[in-house]
This record gives structure tokens, sequence and C-alpha cells, in this order.
């Protein structure tokens, strides 16, 4: 952990412990609290966790730290960089939601060479691209309210919200980022510095 | 640079956010809107009219884009019981 973190908590701490961060983390935190949930382990290098995807087709690095349940509203704050995409039809993706009847997330692509967005929707039979394109490094927050039952992803200007119904399986589905390499050569890869996770 | 559609001979231009198979995007991608069926607006410069004439905008859909377009009309000038009759309609002008 960073000073200026230490020095923000140490504050917090002082004013009467009233924050509603459910979980705060930083590379200068070390693997605490983060949960490798795909075939690739993330790896910790001097600026960041790497995700980076294996070299077979759709072998996929991903992670997912205490994510609160469904019941709470959060907004999760995730500062990223360096996402890099070099082959065909891989992708860096947020958050991964998922009902019985619908499913959302939002993806970096590369299609062809050309870079796109792309969530999934519908039972996953509807993949459709043309929402805002993430931006190579950034910092992406994505809002779940459980009283409309609505997710929002948003970046700068650009956002999309999607009204989610259904039984949540989120069990079978949490990660919070993840690279997965599409068929093509290359490993796609993304480095996270920060996460932050708070209760709206 | 800006999408619409065209409807009753007029540009209608993209909402943002959109709403999309119940999803609302802020700021979205060209390429959605394409796919939403609005195309992008060419403006074009009105023409120079001569005293007495006026430029009136008109648009045409081609496959690619929105198109403004322009025809010159003459100003007629209304009489005071013309502009009346516009303005409040029949009813009130006849009033004696």
């Amino acid at each position: 952990m960073n000073e200026l973190m230490r020095r923000r908590r140490a504050l917090m701490a002082a004013q009467g412990g009233s924050s509603n961060v459910l979980f705060e983390w930083d590379y200068t935190d070390g693997m605490a609290g983060i949960n490798s949930v795909a075939s690739i382990a993330p790896t910790m290098e001097s600026d960041g966790l790497l995700l980076k995807s294996g070299s077979s087709d759709y072998s996929t690095c991903a992670i997912a730290p205490s994510i609160p349940s469904l019941s709470t509203s959060y907004r999760a704050t995730i500062t990223y960089k360096n996402i890099s995409i070099p082959s065909n039809y891989g992708d860096v993706g947020f958050f991964h939601y998922r009902t019985e009847e619908k499913s959302a997330s939002l993806h970096r692509i590369n299609e062809n060479g050309t870079p796109k967005s792309m969530f999934l929707t519908v039972d996953r039979t509807k993949i459709y691209t043309g929402v805002f394109l993430p931006d190579i490094t950034g910092e992406m927050v994505i809002e779940w309210d459980k009283n409309t039952s609505t997710l929002t992803f948003a970046q700068g200007q650009n956002s999309y919200s999607a009204t989610l119904s259904g039984e949540s399986t989120w069990a079978q589905q949490t990660r919070l980022v993840s690279a997965q390499k599409g068929e093509g050569s290359g490993n796609i890869s993304v480095k996270i510095t920060h996460i932050k996770i708070e209760r709206l | 640079m800006r999408y619409a559609k065209l409807i009753n001979s007029s540009p209608v231009y993209d909402p943002n956010p959109i709403l999309v198979n119940d999803f609302r995007i802020g700021n979205p991608l060209a390429s959605l809107l394409l796919e939403q069926g609005y195309k992008p607006v060419t403006y074009t410069e009105a023409p120079q009219t001569e005293p007495g004439y006026r430029a009136v905008e008109t648009w045409t859909e081609t496959d690619e884009a929105i198109v403004q377009g322009w025809t010159v009309e003459e100003v007629t000038e209304l009489d005071g019981e013309e502009a009346m009759r516009m303005l409040f309609g029949e009813e009130e002008t006849n009033v004696e």
C-alpha cells in the first residue's frame, strides 16, 4: 500500500470510520484479496498486476476480488493500463454479469485488426458491438443498483446501462477483469493498478 | 459529425443516450448509430439571395447520408389583415 493510501485510510479512521469502501486494493498491496478465477493466473510486476492470456485459443486470465452480493448497491472503480490485443478476436473484458435471461459485460476486442467494443446480452445469443470503446489506459467505473437491477458501465462521458432481469447466476460468472485470447496469434494483456469497491 | 433519420422530410437527430435492446448507451459509437438506422448529416452552404428572396432548407436521404439542400423562394409581403389571420385565425380577425 502506498503512502497516500495509508494516509487516506488513517484519515477516514480518525473521522469515525464511516467509510463506504467495501474493498480497496492497490498493486503495491501485492496479491492480497485478489482471486484468480481462470486457467491462467495473473502475475505481479513492478508497476501493476498483469493479466495475460496463454498462447492457446481462448485461454483466459481473470480476477475476481471480493465483490459484494447483488443485494448490495455498489460502485467498482478499476484503474488499468496497457491493454494489448495484438491478435484477432482477443478481448479484455470488464465485469461479467449474468442472469438466466440476460448477461452483460463490456469488452474491448480486436476484430480483423479493428478495435471494437462489445457487450453480450440475452442468453449470449446476441453479441452486440458499437457501444463505447474502453480506452487502452483508463478508469472503468461500474455501478450496480440493486433497487432497479441496473448495471452501468462508464468511462469519461461514455456509458451504457442495462436493466437485467431474471434470477442471478452470479456465482457462475464472477469476473471483474479478464484477458482472453481469441483465434489468432499473440497474447492478450492488461495491467491493473487499483480497484476500489464502494457501497452506494 | 451529427447523425439523424429523415422523418417527415426533416432530420431527427440521434438521441443521447440511445436506447437499444433495453440498454441505455451514452455517447454511442458511430457504428451503433448506423446500425440503428441513423445516417451522417451533410450540411451545405446556404445560397446567397437577392433582395426579396430567401433560402429555404430542404432535406433528402441518400444511401449514405442525410443531405441538406436549399431552394430559393420569393419573399411575399403580407398585408396587415393577412398577417392577423395567420397569427390569430379567421374568427379573431372577423370580430367586428
